[in-house]
């Protein structure tokens, strides 16, 4: 049974503008799929769809066989953990640690559970050091962590990504990367940075004006030019400096 | 940094120091908001020629800065804010209460200024206590504490979610003031031709950043109700903090502690 499901999605903003159009696809328990596209493909659209916050004006979600509406929305967000691409958006209590506990209390967890589940989720990502500091203090790639982090506690079986290498330094990014690599969960992540889906994802989708333009295996549509090319997207750039250094040999 | 950024760190300043883990901060959230309200009650029930009288009770503003290892810088600094407010009100007292009440030193003093220093105490005394109360819960356990003595939810909600609405506009106003400021160099403040888009850019922004925080909390499962954080049991401790501290201000109420000590020291009545 596919983790997430979707069928004909359409989604239209209030003021006319269709921004996702009839989007199909099914994921696997375990996959790590990147979803690229230009600026206005619909990535975040679609992201803001999987856990409720936005509901499709047509077609069907499904999260764990659970058909996601108005009333379920809830429910499905128990299991579907989505990172925003500010992280200032997610962080928005005094400390760290209320950030990542924030999660676990909406759901009802005792007071030890939720410590317990706040301990895991800082040492997995690598920030209890963080845990008394407040949010605002920190650096973009703490920030994003802790984002990670307040999404982990919640033990998603789904995490979606919105940018997630976006402002930070080289190092911050690497450490994601080894970070994306080690989480067991499901996952999708809508990216600009074609070089971080390629070191992470094994499946890639690319949406052009709301629509799916191609899915299949990272390294096959990542060193397509030409699809990437005529979706407004550029080669990763590990491909693009290879083939310009190719070229000019 | 700007106004707004220097208005938003002190805001936030109040409530990181609400995270210490002293003695007072130990104490149960409804413990130390009924203390802080009865120490309100006590300080605005005094007469308005009551000014020695009232002295006493600044011992609980001085336990809390001690204590609970409060700087004092931003609590007074914040107080100094209401101050305008007071002067106003009680400005005219010596002016139209001329009557003498007292001669120190060989001056008289009209009850006009004793009630104008009354009047600017009790003020100083309650904001003091309000913002400590602040201070050592934060909104969090402020908010606890009225959930605890069953104020309804949706009334605790709407007080935590503005204050959380002032931190996102102070942090949209910072940026603005600050992008504005870097392409206005020498310019003094915003131009008022710039006013209105500046307001309404600031609101449409403020309101879209809100938007995003709230799909946020609904991710993590917010479903109207924000779950409780000081998941602590009343123990007796509190109890006995939040009676010592009425049985003090109810005797500082009751009797006049500077005239009783200075009857005392000096052996004459009345």
């Amino acid at each position: 049974m596919p983790i997430l499901s979707l069928k004909n999605v359409e989604f239209t903003y209030p003021d006319g503008r269709k921004a996702i159009n009839d989007v199909s696809f099914d994921v696997e328990p375990g996959q790590c799929i990147g979803l690229v596209g230009a600026n206005g493909a619909g990535k975040t659209t679609l992201l803001l769809m999987l856990p409720g916050v936005l509901l499709p004006a047509a077609g069907e979600i499904r999260v764990l066989d659970i058909r996601l509406d108005k009333t379920s929305a809830p429910t499905i967000r128990r299991y579907v953990g989505l990172v925003f691409q500010d992280s200032d958006d997610q962080l928005f209590t005094t400390s760290v640690y209320e950030d990542v506990a924030f999660g676990p209390r909406n759901m009802g967890l005792s007071a030890a559970d939720t410590a317990s589940a706040v301990e895991n989720a800082l040492a997995v990502t690598g920030i209890t050091h963080l845990s008394s500091r407040a949010p605002y203090r920190l650096s973009s790639g703490e920030k994003r962590l802790a984002a990670i982090a307040s999404i982990l506690s919640m033990d998603p079986k789904l995490i979606i990504m919105d940018e997630p290498s976006s402002s930070l330094d080289p190092k911050a990014r690497r450490k994601l990367i080894e970070l994306l690599r080690r989480m067991p969960q499901t996952k999708i992540i809508a990216s600009h940075d074609l070089d971080l889906v390629w070191d992470v994802c094994s499946r890639v989708i690319v949406l052009k004006e709301g629509g799916v333009a191609a899915d299949g295996e990272t390294k096959t549509i990542l060193s397509d030019e030409k699809l990437l090319d005529a979706c407004g997207l550029e080669l990763p750039l590990r491909l693009s400096v290879n083939g310009n250094s190719h070229r000019r040999g | 940094m700007t106004y707004a950024g220097n208005a938003l760190t002190d805001i936030r300043v109040l409530e990181e120091l609400a995270a210490k883990d002293t003695f007072v901060h130990r104490r149960h959230p409804v413990a130390n908001l009924l203390v802080t309200l009865g120490f309100i009650v006590a300080a605005t029930s005094y007469g308005k020629y009551e000014l020695s009288a009232m002295l006493p009770l600044g011992l609980y503003p001085l336990f809390v800065f001690l204590d609970g290892e409060i700087p004092s810088r931003p609590i007074l600094t914040r107080m100094l804010l209401a101050l305008p407010l007071v002067l106003g009100v009680g400005l005219f007292n010596p002016i139209y209460d001329r009557k003498v009440i007292a001669v120190i030193a060989g001056v008289a003093v009209s009850a006009g200024w004793v009630s104008f220093l009354s009047i600017i105490l009790r003020c100083c005394l309650t904001v003091i206590v309000a913002l400590l109360l602040i201070s050592v819960e934060g909104i969090v356990g402020f908010s606890a504490a009225l959930r605890a003595l069953k104020v309804p939810s949706i009334l605790v909600m709407q007080l935590t979610l503005t204050f959380r609405y002032i931190h996102v506009l102070g942090e949209e106003a910072a940026r603005m003031a600050l992008a504005y400021r870097l392409r206005a160099p020498g310019q003094k403040g915003v131009a008022p031709r710039q006013w209105g888009p500046l307001a309404g850019q600031w609101l449409l922004r403020t309101l879209k950043r809100a938007d995003r925080v709230f799909q946020a909390m609904l991710c993590r499962g917010y479903h109207g109700d924000l779950p409780q954080v000081k998941e602590q049991p009343f123990r007796l401790a509190d109890l006995g903090y939040l009676l010592a501290w009425t049985a003090f201000f109810t005797t500082a109420r009751l009797v006049n502690i500077p005239q009783a000590i200075g009857t005392l020291i000096l052996g004459t009545g009345g």
